[in-house]
């Protein structure tokens, strides 16, 4: 008995955090200050030069989101698969005169591959998070997560790496091998609560007529389920009972957004399963989203925030409509939906041609001659062949670096 | 006759509570035992199963991961693997809180019944008690592959190339997935005839850090890749590598040692 009893405080000792409520939540973020203070970390603040806006998450804590001078933390699976999610964002940045950095050393998190296939440890993933963020830091900009898993890890680690000694050291050891040392953002942003905060000034420059476009939205697992605490909801955006990006944008866009019963499920992705078990993923995001989305809604298109439900839920359709099922939507990302209503060309910019499911009807239904547009993008593909130069979307001019940063 | 008893003797009751028992007489805390997971488990070594559970109450997270479970099942009402596969992530949670006495039970887990997770993190998400099934199953994805189990071997098998790619790249989704040759067939004729022109098309992409680039997501630089490596190296998932999936792991382990022993003003600064 008595050593039960040593072993349950022992357990209780050692449980110095505690994952998953507010109060903890916030206990991190203090803690990080005084190490901080302590100068044991870098914290990467969003500064005015970032032009900050701040939004409500869910702890109740007001989140800054940097608008500014933006590092483009991309993800694999979107610039691998899905290039039209990025091209879009950029696109959009562009427009609307942000400036920003496109680095080419960066790495993905890893963590799709730990989640799938255990190949990593807290150790790596911490290691990996602080290099790209030490990268960002150096180059004076914010860093923004563009991939919804990337998201997720990253606020799952920074929590690790802030409350735990041992694990912070042996990240340190290891960094001083690559000649870096431990930054860490202040905020954790991913774009979706960029494009949530910007939305009005996308709606200002909206040139396509929305309103009859049916929009449904899925909400990335890894954006609000992992460390729930640190995600953008907002009252004026379903109740504030669902996350706010995504649903936030299609409404300020003029769409109209309509709910449906299996929202809270995932998109069926998996990690591995998507990779190497796809009957699984297919089945779930066939049965649980794509059909009842369609026959509860009459969706004209599905919107998502993440890599791994855009590639799920658009690519899981082939197989059960070629066993007669009828029920299909095309699925794009947030940032694309909004670029072609802001204009933007579909297939040199939005690059919708690498979705297989049908979107030449919502394409019609936006007023957009998908006929012609493919005929000007075959055209661009051809010149491209011939030597011409792509058509780079490049930053705007990016603000001079405050005095003291870092090289 | 016999007279009417209301009461069960002690012996009864003890015959009651053996026959209960699972027919190997092994007493699974109360969950179901399933006998493929008895015979499964009762080949493992029992040093490993020791392991196994001393790597997972030692794991960085794992104080945070599990408290105690009220045994609600809200997470397995919202769990996805559940709906399709044989898994629940409560019973994740209830063999952890039991494996102090029986290590058994996480072996059982770890040899094949985690590989189900989603890893979608629902079952955090509604967990009234604060546990965090899928970052235990995580952890047990971590244990199983670093003692080069069945499981882990069969898992990563067709795994093999993107982790060499992710591992040595940095980035493990690439446009020459596409391909024709490559995954992903059952995507349709559209991803058929999108891989026909798949070179043009990525050549064509608006974005200087994309364009032209195929067997990478994004231009890598060589630093970069060289820093990953040895993040990789020194923090032991090169090791554990070689023991799930030896294929991948000894040709990146020739990879990080090279990145290592580059000349200094080769190394990363």
């Amino acid at each position: 008995m008595t050593t039960a009893l040593f072993d349950r405080a022992k357990f209780a000792a050692n449980a110095r955090q505690r994952y998953g409520t507010v109060e903890e939540y916030l206990h991190m973020l203090g803690t990080m200050k005084e190490l901080e203070e302590r100068g044991e970390i870098t914290v990467q603040h969003v500064t005015d030069r970032f032009a900050p806006i701040p939004v409500r998450t869910l702890s109740g804590r007001e989140k800054q989101i940097p608008t500014v001078d933006l590092w483009q933390h991309k993800s694999c699976g979107q610039c691998g698969h899905i290039p039209g999610y990025v091209t879009a964002l950029y696109w959009i940045m562009r427009e609307l005169g942000v400036p920003f950095v496109d680095d080419t050393n960066q790495t993905s998190c890893t963590a799709w591959n730990y989640y799938g296939s255990g190949t990593s440890n807290p150790v790596a993933l911490s290691a990996v998070f602080v290099r790209n963020m030490h990268v960002a830091w150096e180059r004076g900009a914010y860093p923004l997560i563009h991939c919804g898993t990337s998201f997720g890890d990253y606020k799952e680690v920074r929590f690790l790496l802030v409350m735990n000694d041992e694990l912070r050291a042996q990240v340190r050891a290891i960094l001083k091998k690559i000649g870096r040392d431990i930054v860490i953002p202040a905020e954790l942003v991913h774009y979706s609560e960029w494009l949530h905060v910007m939305r009005d000034r996308l709606a200002e420059r909206r040139k396509l007529d929305v309103s009859g476009i049916k929009v449904a939205v899925h909400a990335a697992c890894h954006t609000y389920k992992m460390m729930s605490e640190d995600f953008t909801y907002d009252d004026t955006i379903l109740e504030g009972r669902k996350p706010a990006p995504v649903s936030s944008l299609a409404l300020a866009l003029g769409a109209q957004l309509v709910d449906y019963s299996n929202w809270y499920d995932c998109c069926g992705f998996g990690f591995r399963h998507i990779l190497t078990e796809r009957e699984v993923s297919r089945s779930f995001a066939y049965f649980r989203k794509i059909q009842p989305i369609v026959r509860e809604t009459q969706a004209d298109v599905l919107l998502t925030h993440d890599t791994g439900c855009v590639t799920t839920l658009d690519k899981s359709q082939v197989v059960p409509l070629a066993h007669g099922h009828k029920e299909t939507v095309p699925v794009l990302s947030d940032a694309q939906f909004a670029a072609l209503a802001m204009g933007a060309h579909p297939f040199i910019v939005c690059q919708v041609h690498w979705h297989v499911a049908d979107w030449k009807p919502l394409l019609q239904k936006m007023g957009i001659d998908a006929e012609k547009a493919w005929e000007e993008y075959r055209e661009y593909v051809e010149q491209v062949k011939g030597g011409m130069k792509p058509a780079f979307i490049q930053s705007p001019p990016r603000p001079p670096r405050p005095a003291g940063a870092p090289a | 006759m016999p007279a009417l008893r209301l009461f069960a003797t002690r012996a009864e009751k003890v015959r009651r509570r053996l026959g209960g028992l699972n027919a190997d007489g092994w007493l699974y805390g109360g969950l179901p035992g399933l006998q493929w997971e008895v015979q499964n488990a009762r080949k493992a070594k029992r040093e490993v199963l020791e392991s196994i559970r001393a790597d997972m109450r030692r794991h960085a997270a794992f104080h945070d991961y599990y408290r105690s479970c009220i045994n609600c099942g809200n997470c397995t009402a919202v769990c996805p693997a559940f709906r399709f596969a044989d898994f629940a992530p409560r019973v994740v949670v209830q063999k952890v809180m039991h494996s102090a006495a029986e290590p058994e039970l996480l072996y059982q887990m770890v040899d094949q019944y985690i590989w189900a997770c989603f890893q979608c993190y629902a079952c955090w998400d509604v967990c009234p008690a604060q546990n965090n099934p899928g970052g235990l199953v995580a952890i047990l994805k971590e244990a199983a592959v670093r003692h080069g189990l069945p499981s882990a071997k069969k898992a990563l098998e067709p795994y093999s190339r993107i982790l060499y790619k992710l591992m040595t790249t940095g980035t493990q989704i690439t446009p020459d997935m596409h391909s024709n040759i490559g995954p992903f067939r059952d995507w349709g004729p559209h991803k058929a005839e999108l891989a026909q022109h798949l070179k043009e098309y990525r050549n064509a992409v608006p974005v200087e850090s994309m364009a032209g680039v195929h067997d990478k997501s994004w231009k890598v630089d060589l630093r970069t890749m060289q820093e990953l490596l040895i993040i990789e190296k020194e923090s032991g998932v090169i090791d554990m590598v070689q023991k799930g999936a030896p294929d991948v792991g000894d040709v990146v382990a020739e990879e990080a040692e090279q990145a290592t022993l580059a000349p200094e003003e080769d190394r990363p600064t």
